[in-house]
């Protein structure tokens, strides 16, 4: 079973990038939608897309389909940031609304500084969720890994981080096989029956993780594990220079719109 | 003969199990051979192969490398495990790092190499394996055929002087199981490995092997040269492994086509030009 992300993460147009490069753009951008307001937002999330679609060469249903499934939980967070209740009388509410409810001696309002807040945060979580896409999408879990191990990060989280990583997927593959067996011996219909199939292949799961979790330590200890699961990179990355004058061009040109947006 | 490693009376039982996996095991393994291990499932093969790079420890009898008993020390058995590569079934079982350079490089930084001297070994094992391909794939991007290649060259990189196999052709089709006996056949040619490979394929056994053991009930059945094991029909087929297809159909031809000291066939293509030259005499 493969995940997407990872998939592209391997094979976009970027991959030869340096994930240095790709990383410090990402986290930089990143940093800077933190800072910034909502014209320059706009700005961040058109030109993180181009990245995404037109450099890393992401097919755009793709990116489209990731943005649905977040901008899904943000209108799901929405409404609580929009909505006011209150049980004071119509009269009482000074602010500006766009939509009473009333029921009782409650009323229900969005207020137009509510809409404001919610405008303004719908637009950094895009934008931020453009950058984090950005580096998900062109830097392969591997890469950030070596980046980690470069930087200093204690040999422990990295080796775990590894050994999740492959796990992940040992772990889907389990899944999956166990999944098909089922359907290919008869899976039953109906909700009950249905859940009643899913605790049995979660009991099986666990199991089968277990005894994979047996196998990978004896396969670890056979390939003299000692305490160190050191390994090296033998990376064909280069700095794009291209990219890299772009990068400092253009967040030039956002920290400039920023101040002028800003005033 | 010279023995590379030596298994003398071994028994071992898993925990929780009423019947030993291994019961009076001994076996010795020629150095410089190409050896196989027959035997059903369940018959203590892969169990013997734990044992033979220290990974569990014999309950009864010895284990020797070079006639030197295995001390189970940490210094010993890393040096052991260097020596003696294992390659498994389930490829997935070995296959630590997460590209296939990495996963190659992972052995050779354990071993104590330097960065640089890895990387060199790794970017030569790739290419001897035909992976360059496959350099900074991600493992689980490649299908099982591939997994089995990256595990051992992985193995190999090390240079180990005794290579096990655990079934390496299970599961495979008869383009891969053809690749792999060419890739062992180049390793052992090359290289100098002692092979053994565990496999219940008695037909390839037959065509490839110098040198065969059954395995049976944790016991050594019999071991020899093909021609002798194989010639022991009775045994064989009391433990229903039969006799490869070729040595029944050169039985079938010896005494009116060739003569009975002819030299037995070893593969298909041999068998196929005596004909050739039987007819046409």
């Amino acid at each position: 079973m493969k995940i997407q992300l990872d998939t592209l993460a391997y094979t976009n147009r970027l991959r030869h990038v340096s994930p240095i490069q790709k990383l410090v753009i990402g986290i930089i951008m990143l940093c800077f939608v933190m800072v910034a307001h909502a014209p320059t937002h706009i700005a961040v999330f058109v030109w993180m897309s181009v990245w995404i679609v037109g450099y890393a060469g992401i097919p755009w249903r793709i990116y489209l389909r990731l943005l649905g499934a977040i901008s899904l939980f943000l209108a799901l967070s929405l409404p609580p940031i929009m909505l006011e209740i209150t049980a004071r009388s119509i009269a009482e509410i000074t602010e500006q609304t766009v939509f009473i409810y009333s029921f009782g001696v409650f009323h229900v309002y969005i207020g137009v500084a509510g809409m404001k807040k919610a405008s303004a945060l719908l637009l950094r979580s895009l934008s931020s969720v453009s950058c984090l896409y950005f580096i998900l999408l062109t830097v392969p879990f591997t890469e950030i890994l070596a980046v980690l191990r470069r930087i200093g990060v204690p040999c422990m989280v990295t080796d775990l981080l590894l050994v999740m990583y492959r796990f992940v997927f040992v772990f889907l593959e389990t899944v999956e096989q166990l999944w098909i067996a089922y359907k290919a011996r008869g899976a039953r219909h109906g909700f009950s029956r249905k859940m009643r199939d899913a605790g049995g292949l979660v009991a099986r799961l666990f199991a089968r993780t277990v005894q994979r979790y047996q196998q990978l330590s004896i396969g670890l200890a056979a390939r003299g594990f000692d305490g160190d699961l050191r390994v090296v990179a033998s990376s064909h990355a280069f700095v794009s220079r291209r990219y890299a004058a772009e990068a400092a061009a253009v967040f030039l040109l956002l920290v400039a719109l920023e101040w002028w947006t800003g005033r | 003969m010279d023995w590379l490693l030596e298994i003398e009376d071994v028994c071992y039982t898993y925990p929780g199990s009423e019947t030993p996996a291994l019961n009076g095991l001994t076996m010795r393994v020629p150095r410089g051979k190409r050896c196989v291990l027959l035997g059903h499932n369940g018959c203590g093969k892969s169990t013997l192969f734990l044992h033979m790079n220290g990974i569990y420890a014999p309950e009864r009898g010895v284990v020797k490398w070079k006639g030197e008993a295995f001390s189970y020390r940490r210094t010993f058995l890393s040096q052991i495990r260097q020596k003696v590569g294992l390659v498994f079934q389930d490829p997935e079982q070995q296959l630590i790092a997460s590209t296939v350079a990495e996963d190659i490089s992972y052995g050779l930084c354990s071993a104590g190499l330097s960065d640089d001297e890895a990387k060199r070994k790794v970017e030569q094992a790739l290419v001897r394996f035909g992976l360059e391909h496959f350099r900074e794939r991600p493992v689980h991007h490649l299908s099982l055929g591939q997994k089995k290649r990256v595990a051992l060259a992985g193995v190999m990189v090390l240079e180990p002087e005794l290579l096990l196999l655990d079934e390496p052709t299970a599961y495979l089709d008869r383009l891969h199981t053809r690749l792999l006996m060419k890739e062992l056949e180049r390793i052992h040619r090359e290289e100098g490995t002692t092979i053994v490979m565990a496999t219940h394929d008695i037909d390839l056994a037959y065509e490839w092997a110098d040198w065969v053991f059954v395995i049976e009930d944790g016991r050594l059945a019999l071991e020899g040269a093909p021609n002798e094991v194989f010639a022991r029909r009775d045994v064989l087929e009391g433990l229903q492994l039969g006799v490869p297809l070729l040595f029944d159909v050169w039985e079938a031809l010896v005494p009116s086509f060739f003569p009975e000291t002819e030299a037995r066939p070893r593969n298909v293509a041999d068998l196929k030009e005596r004909l050739a030259r039987c007819l046409v005499d």
